[in-house]
């Protein structure tokens, strides 16, 4: 009997473990069901249709006809307008991604180490990050009026004024030291949080070598926040490449579409041209772009914590 | 205390989702339709979008409450739009299948929106006219030429305008000119500029002598254009809807609009300021620009303590001289979308709004034209109101085109380049004839 009875005394623990098993399974996907459904509706069934579309000439008002890869090539081939597009989104993500991760990572640096200013601090900076970016721009439409802040504090120093949403390079970069203003908040945010779940005996430890508070960030934060700043700099790309409010509300995209950016340019395409095909191939070209910036960050990451592993 | 299970919370879960499901679906099956509708009480909403434009909106809330009033179980269902936004709205609204009964949309867009099948042509029997040419003679000559596509008739105007000059007395008086004689051509605008204009130890203008809209978005552009080409007996558009500017006239045109602020340096498109040329004007920073009536009641707004016909008046656009007089204009239209349920009665609600009477009302209230014939004698003392109808035989509004969007967009990069030195007349003259419009 006992014999005969232990292969049932094993067998159902398993298939209690199985039931588990499944059951959890179950739970799981009907969790992420709405998810999933609110992924496929949203993002997958959008994208695929605009990919579609890209291959057509879809006009909003007639049925798309499949003209191949026109658009394509009419984009890359007899499009001077999104060639400059392409080129001023290029320069724009650099000149915004770069000095906002720089200025964050620098500010972050001290904060982290706490302290009652340094709360202080840290509550200027994240204002701008949790102004809506509509109400932003209007701020700054003010700020560059004539007479305003912007030239006000050019006065005092003795700089000539600017017009900076008239003139065709003044406007460009008063888009992007807005655009810097608006992220620098949430980018320090996340470096902050990186900065402190590194250990502190670190620096303890580096402090009883002797090591000095430069060589410290070098050798500890700068490393140890890597990861946090390849995920800053990845959604800061993205974020900068899908620009549109801002210029939208400050310029418009002018003057002589100095500042029209890409997602700028795909607007005027779709809703003031009805070229939804066309407006769909620049969509598709600016996903692809991001994807591979994307894909190559996260290679050269991985790339540098295998070889780190291994060393 | 209650203990919720995991099965309670997956079954409550399973709800949830099921709702949130169907609460994403649901507002893609429901009827959001702005189309007219008549409800189970016997009401009939007709929807009307507009731009925003407080005067005006006031104005014609008071005349659309009135037509309530007289049609019992009629609502009038009126949304004002931002005017940057109204164009996208409407047409996405259009192609969602969700249009409102009328629209209020600027001119230039008619081609384009009723090449798309979007609008119904004016119902002149519902209107209650034997005839189109019946319903075209209660209207001034010419007012109703920019809502017109291949010969079809799709709006009737409303917010009509011609352009004038507007000058400084006090800054003629400043220089020692005559304000009774304001220039009359294109030459003396350039002269009268040259006096008018001041400029800073840089050498920045600080005072336009003269001032093109700069800021204007591209209608604005499109018109400096329009009266500059057309004025010299050119004309923008080929027959066939392409650019027409690579030649004498064009290149002329061209050279002018961009002579103005990088060689004679009597215009500047760094000088801006609150409510664009008009706020500019009125605190001394523009000598002369080209706007409309509509402008008066504005540049006065920013400015309390001028007066019109004292410190500052309005004059005939000035010409060429070379060939025969042109007058750019461009009017906003009532449009009727082609899906409305009750056709009938928003051409009724039109008529009301077009009534002789309610040009009136709207007129006095916010400035706004409803061209209905000789409706300068609604306003007789007013100067801006006479030189306007005055320019009747020598309107212009440019040739409808359904890729007007993409044609007043190129144009206005082009200038706006010329303007600033980036680029020269003959080179942009060919770029915009080499420009496919509607590919």
């Amino acid at each position: 009997m006992q014999l005969a009875s232990a292969p049932e005394s094993v067998a159902q623990p398993r298939a209690r473990a199985r039931l588990a098993i499944r059951s959890q399974g179950l739970a799981g996907a009907l969790l992420s069901a709405p998810a999933i459904l609110y992924f496929a509706v949203f993002w997958v069934f959008p994208f695929g249709l605009a990919v579609y579309y890209s291959f057509t000439n879809y006009q909003l008002f007639t049925a798309p006809r499949w003209i191949g890869g026109a658009n394509y090539s009419q984009l890359f081939t007899a499009d001077p307008e999104f060639v400059h597009s392409l080129a001023i989104t290029g320069l724009f993500v650099v000149v915004t991604v770069v000095p906002t991760t720089v200025l964050a990572l620098l500010i972050a640096a001290p904060i982290s180490r706490g302290g009652p200013v340094f709360g202080v601090y840290r509550a200027l900076l994240v204002i701008p990050a949790v102004m809506p970016l509509v109400a932003a721009s209007v701020v700054w439409i003010v700020i560059y009026s004539p007479g305003g802040l912007a030239n006000t504090l050019l006065s005092f120093i003795g700089a000539p004024q600017v017009a900076w949403l008239t003139g065709t390079t003044s406007a460009y970069w008063g888009l992007v030291i807005m655009t810097i203003w608006k992220y620098l908040g949430f980018y320090f945010l996340i470096i902050l949080a990186g900065m402190q779940t590194i250990p502190r005996n670190l620096y303890h430890a580096a402090a009883l070598d002797g090591a000095r508070s430069l060589r410290t960030f070098f050798r500890i934060t700068l490393p140890l926040t890597r990861r946090t700043l390849a995920f800053v700099i990845v959604i800061g790309i993205i974020a900068a490449a899908q620009s549109f409010v801002p210029a939208y509300i400050l310029t418009q995209g002018g003057p002589a579409n100095a500042t029209e950016l890409l997602p700028l340019y795909l607007y005027k395409e779709a809703f003031s041209f009805t070229n939804m095909g066309l407006a769909s191939a620049i969509s598709v070209i600016l996903t692809v772009v991001l994807f591979a910036v994307a894909f190559v960050q996260y290679r050269m990451i991985q790339g540098r914590g295998q070889r780190a592993a291994r060393t | 205390m209650t203990q919720i299970s995991r099965r309670d919370l997956l079954r409550g879960g399973a709800g949830l989702a099921a709702a949130g499901g169907a609460a994403m679906l649901l507002p893609a099956c429901g009827s959001s339709s702005g189309s007219s509708s008549t409800n189970s009480s016997g009401t009939t909403t007709i929807s009307v979008w507009q731009h925003q434009e407080p005067a005006f909106n006031d104005a014609y809330a008071k005349v659309a409450a009135e037509f309530e009033k007289t049609h019992k179980g009629v609502k009038i269902n009126s949304l004002y739009i931002p005017f940057a936004e109204l164009a996208t709205k409407t047409l996405t609204a259009f192609a969602g299948g969700t249009p409102p009964d009328v629209a209020k949309l600027y001119g230039g867009d008619f081609a384009s929106f009723s090449s798309k099948g979007m609008f119904a042509a004016v119902d002149y029997k519902a209107m209650g006219y034997p005839s189109l040419p019946a319903l075209k003679s209660a209207f001034m000559p010419n007012s109703m030429n920019q809502l017109v596509y291949n010969g079809t008739q799709y709006g009737l105007p409303v917010d009509w305008n011609a352009l004038l000059l507007i000058y400084s007395i006090d800054d003629f008086k400043e220089v020692g000119l005559d304000p009774s004689t304001p220039p009359a051509t294109w030459a003396d605008v350039l002269t009268y500029g040259q006096k008018l204009t001041k400029r800073d130890s840089a050498g920045n203008v600080t005072r336009a002598g003269f001032q093109w809209v700069y800021d204007g978005g591209t209608t604005w552009d499109y018109l400096n254009m329009l009266m500059l080409v057309n004025g010299m007996g050119g004309s923008l558009l080929t027959s066939s809807g392409g650019g027409n500017l690579n030649n004498a006239e064009g290149v002329r045109a061209l050279t002018y609009y961009g002579d103005m602020s990088t060689k004679y340096k009597i215009s500047s498109p760094n000088i801006t300021g609150p409510a664009y040329d008009q706020g500019t004007f009125a605190q001394g920073k523009v000598s002369m620009y080209i706007a409309s009536n509509w402008a008066i009641p504005l540049i006065l707004a920013a400015d309390k303590k001028l007066k019109e016909g004292v410190n500052f008046t309005v004059a005939p656009v000035p010409q060429w001289g070379s060939s025969a007089t042109v007058v750019p204009a461009y009017t906003y239209g009532w449009a009727v979308a082609k899906s409305t349920k009750n056709p009938e009665l928003v051409w009724e609600f039109l008529k009301f709004m077009e009534s002789r009477t309610n040009a009136g009302a709207l007129l006095s209230a916010s400035d706004v034209v409803e061209p209905v014939a000789n409706w300068q004698q609604l306003n007789p003392s007013d100067p801006g109101t006479q030189l306007m109808a005055k320019a009747a035989p020598d309107l212009v509004y440019g040739q409808p085109s359904p890729n007007f969007e993409q044609i007043a967009s190129t144009l206005s990069t082009g200038i706006q380049s010329l303007a600033r030195g980036q680029t020269t007349a003959a080179k942009f003259a060919a770029q915009f004839d080499a420009t496919s419009f509607g590919s």
